[in-house]
C-alpha cells in the first residue's frame, strides 16, 4: 500500500502525488500538463473531475487525446463524459473511477472495470467494514481518503459572491467557514463553483493495517488548509505507521496526530450513517 | 406529445395526478428510492398503481434511484422482478449496478436515468445510451442551450425539470446531510441542511443562507416543445393532493394550449397566479436560461409559507338533496366566496350561501379538517374536483 499525497508541499520523500488537472478540476491544487515535468521520478495522478458542461468537451477531448503523452498513472474521473471520450480515443492511461459520494459498493465496482477502469477511489462515508467488503469483492485498483479535510458538496452557484453582493459588502477574505451549532465547515468558490468541506479533518491512521490487509493499493492523504509544518509532521507518522503496522503502535500514532490536529478524528470510518428516520 | 410527468407518494395522490392530467407518474417503493421517509408504495401498491396506470391509459415509473452499499443489493434482484411482473413502464436508476442486474438477471424494464447522476452533456448522454438507458433526467443545472444541443446531437429521450424544489448542489455530488446529521442524502435521506441557516465567518444580520428558491417553467411551455423535450417532470413526490392537482393542472392546460395553438400571454399569467399562489417559495427560471444570481437564491431564513387556499374535495352528489358532498380540508364559513376546479380542467365560482353537515344539519363554518359537509348545487361536478378560495 502506498500514499499518494494530494498537495502542493514539497514532500520530497513522497513517492505519488494527487493534483487537479487546471481548468478540469474541482482541485484546490491544480497544475497544468506541462508543469508535470517538474516530478519526472514521482507517480502522478491527476483528477479531471468537475462536471463538465457541453462547451468544456472540446477542451477535454483536446487534452484527453495527448494525454497519454506524459506518463501518467492515472485519471481520476467524474463525469461520464471522460469516461465516453477515453474510450472513443482509445487512451491508454488508466482510468480511476472517482465520483466523490457515489462509491460504495462494490457491484459498481465491478460494473465500471467492465468498461476497462482500473480502480475507484471510495467514498468518504462509508465504515471500515464495508470498504472490506469492497476490496474483498472486486478486482479493482482501490483507493481510500485516510487523511484530510473532506469535501461534503459541490454547488454550480457561486454562494459566497451572492451572499456578498446580497449583503452589499466587498468579499476580501479568501478563508471562509459557515458556522452552525459551534461547528465551523470551510466554504471555497472558484470557477466551477462553491465547495464545501468537513469541519473535521478525517484521520484513518489506526484503520491503516486493515486497509493494507484488505488489499488497499492507495490511501490518498490531503493538505488542503493544513499548514506545511503540520502536514509534514503527520506525513512522517503516516509513513513511519507503513512501516510498522502493529494495532498498538497505530493507536500511539492517532494519538500523536491528535495532539497535533485536535479537530481530527475517523469521520464515518466507524460511523454508519442512516436514511430511514421513521418506522414504517 | 410532450409527456407530463407528475410524482405520487402514495396511491391517492397517483389518482389524482392521473386524473387532473398527468400522462405519466413516477413514485418510489419502501425500498431504493431516494424519499426514504415519505409513505412510499410497498409492492402490492406498486402492483395496484401498474393496474390503475394502464386501466387510465397512463404510464408508471418507479424511482430505484438510490446510491447502493453493499448491504442494498441483497434483496435487489427480487424487487425488480417483481416490477418486471407488474409491467411499470420503465424504472428510475441512477447507480448503474442496477443495469448490470437487469443484464446478469435478464429482467425486462425500459430504465431512465436519474437527475441523481447528474447528466449535464452530451457526451454523457451518449455513454448512457450505449448502455441501453431509454430516457435520460438531465441535471437541473443544464441550460436550455445545452439541452438543445443535446437533443439535437444525441437525439436522445430527454427529461427536463419543469417545477418544484431545486437542489442547491449537484444531485447526487453532495452529503452535506450525512456530516451534519447523519442521514445519508444519497440514499433517501437528506435533511436539507441546504435549508438551514448559517453565519459566514461572524455574526451579521444576515445569515448566510444557501438555499434556492423553487423552479419555475411555466413561461418556457412552447420552447421545450419546440426543442422537442420528451418528458417535463414535476417535482415533489412528498407534496398534497391540492399541489399536484393545481400544478398538474395550470401545466396540463399550457401544454395543451400550445399544442391547439391557444397559449396566449393571458391564459400564462391566470396559470402562473395559481402556481405562484400554491407555492410555498418563490420560483425562478433557475439555470434554465443560463447561469443563476442571488435573485435565484434565499437569505432571510426560511421564507416559506403555509398554503390554506384548500377548502375541500367534491367525494359525491346527493340526489335527493341536490347537495355536493365535501370532505373539508381548511376552514370556511357562510358567505366565503370559493372556486371548485375540476380534473377535466373546468372552473366553478361559488359562494358557501348554505352549509349543511352530513345529517342535513345547517352550520355556521367548517372547521374541522376531513369533516363531511354537504353545499347545495343544481350542477353535479366530478368527484375529486378540488374547492380553493376565491382570489
Amino acid at each position: 500500500m502506498e500514499i499518494i499525497y494530494k498537495t502542493n508541499y514539497n514532500l520530497e520523500n513522497a513517492k505519488a502525488f494527487l493534483f487537479g488537472l487546471k481548468n478540469l478540476s474541482t482541485y484546490e491544487n491544480e497544475i497544468s500538463l506541462e508543469d508535470l515535468k517538474k516530478y519526472k521520478d514521482k507517480k502522478i495522478f491527476l483528477a479531471i473531475d468537475k462536471n463538465m458542461f457541453n462547451k468544456d468537451l472540446s477542451y477535454l477531448e483536446k487534452i484527453l487525446s495527448k494525454i497519454d503523452n506524459y506518463n501518467i498513472e492515472g485519471i481520476l474521473f467524474y463525469d461520464l463524459a471522460v469516461l465516453s471520450i477515453s474510450k472513443r480515443l482509445n487512451i491508454k492511461t488508466p482510468l480511476i473511477w472517482s465520483q466523490n459520494f457515489l462509491v460504495t459498493n462494490y457491484k459498481t465496482c465491478n460494473y465500471y472495470e467492465k468498461e476497462n477502469v482500473k480502480g475507484a477511489v471510495l467514498s468518504s462515508e462509508i465504515t471500515i467494514s464495508e470498504i472490506e467488503e469492497i476490496c474483498k469483492n472486486t478486482n479493482f485498483d482501490i483507493f481510500v481518503n485516510i487523511f484530510g479535510f473532506q469535501p461534503m458538496a459541490f454547488s454550480k452557484r457561486h454562494l459566497l459572491t451572492n451572499y456578498f453582493e446580497y449583503i452589499n459588502e466587498e468579499n476580501e477574505n479568501t478563508n471562509h467557514y459557515m458556522k452552525e451549532r459551534g461547528k465551523s465547515y470551510r466554504v471555497e468558490e472558484g470557477r466551477c463553483g462553491t465547495k464545501f468541506y468537513s469541519n473535521e479533518i478525517l484521520n484513518g491512521i489506526k484503520y491503516i493495517n486493515r486497509l493494507k490487509n484488505s488489499g488497499v493499493k492507495y490511501v490518498i492523504m490531503d493538505s488542503n488548509t493544513i499548514d506545511e509544518d503540520t502536514f509534514k509532521k503527520v506525513s512522517n507518522i503516516y509513513e513511519k505507521a507503513l512501516s510498522d503496522l502493529s494495532d498498538e503502535k497505530l493507536l500511539k500514532y492517532e494519538d500523536e496526530i491528535s495532539k497535533l490536529l485536535p479537530n481530527s478524528s475517523t469521520l464515518f470510518l466507524d460511523k454508519k450513517t442512516i436514511y430511514k428516520v421513521k418506522k414504517k | 406529445m410532450i409527456e407530463l410527468l407528475a410524482p405520487a407518494g402514495d396511491l391517492e395522490k397517483l389518482k389524482i395526478a392521473y386524473l387532473y392530467g398527468a400522462d405519466a407518474c413516477y413514485i418510489g417503493g419502501k425500498n431504493y428510492s431516494l424519499r426514504a421517509n415519505a409513505n412510499n408504495f410497498s409492492l402490492e401498491d406498486i402492483k395496484k398503481a401498474s393496474l390503475i396506470a394502464h386501466k387510465m391509459n397512463k404510464k408508471l415509473y418507479v424511482a430505484v434511484n438510490i446510491v447502493f452499499h453493499n448491504e442494498d443489493i441483497k434483496g435487489l434482484t427480487k424487487y425488480l422482478k417483481a416490477l418486471e411482473e407488474f409491467k411499470v413502464d420503465a424504472i428510475i436508476v441512477s447507480d448503474p449496478l442496477v443495469l448490470s442486474t437487469l443484464e446478469e438477471e435478464k429482467i425486462n424494464l425500459k430504465v431512465h436515468l436519474s437527475t441523481q447522476s447528474s447528466t449535464t452533456n452530451k457526451e454523457s448522454v451518449k455513454y448512457w445510451l450505449s448502455k441501453n438507458v431509454e430516457r435520460i433526467v438531465l441535471a437541473r443545472e443544464v441550460s436550455k442551450d445545452d439541452i438543445k444541443e443535446i437533443i439535437k446531437e444525441t437525439g436522445a429521450d430527454i427529461e427536463v425539470f419543469l417545477h418544484g424544489a431545486m437542489c442547491t448542489c449537484y444531485s447526487g455530488r453532495c452529503v452535506l446531510s450525512n456530516y451534519f446529521t447523519l442521514r445519508d442524502s444519497n440514499r433517501g435521506g437528506c435533511a436539507q441542511v441546504c435549508r438551514f441557516v448559517f453565519d459566514l465567518d461572524k455574526e451579521r444580520d444576515v445569515k448566510y443562507s444557501i438555499a434556492t428558491k423553487d423552479l419555475i417553467l411555466a413561461d418556457h411551455i412552447p420552447e421545450l416543445i419546440d426543442m422537442n423535450v420528451k418528458s417535463l417532470k414535476i417535482e415533489g413526490r412528498m407534496r398534497s393532493i391540492y399541489y399536484l392537482a393545481t400544478v398538474i393542472s395550470c401545466y396540463r392546460k399550457l401544454i395543451d394550449a400550445y399544442y391547439n395553438n391557444s397559449f396566449t400571454e393571458k391564459l400564462l399569467e391566470k396559470e402562473k397566479k395559481l402556481l405562484e399562489r400554491v407555492a410555498n417559495r418563490e420560483s425562478t427560471s433557475q439555470y434554465f436560461k443560463g447561469e443563476v444570481s442571488k435573485n435565484d437564491q434565499y437569505y432571510i431564513g426560511r421564507e416559506e409559507v403555509s398554503n390554506q387556499d384548500f377548502l375541500g374535495i367534491v367525494i359525491g352528489y346527493d340526489q335527493k338533496n341536490k347537495m355536493l358532498i365535501i370532505e373539508e380540508r381548511n376552514y370556511f364559513k357562510k358567505g366565503n366566496k370559493a372556486v371548485i376546479f375540476t380534473p377535466s380542467g373546468e372552473e366553478l365560482e361559488i359562494e358557501f350561501n348554505h352549509i349543511y353537515d352530513e345529517d342535513l344539519n345547517e352550520i355556521e363554518c367548517a372547521r374541522h379538517p376531513r369533516e363531511i359537509v354537504k353545499i347545495k348545487s343544481e350542477k353535479i361536478v366530478e368527484n375529486s374536483s378540488m374547492i380553493r378560495v376565491k382570489f
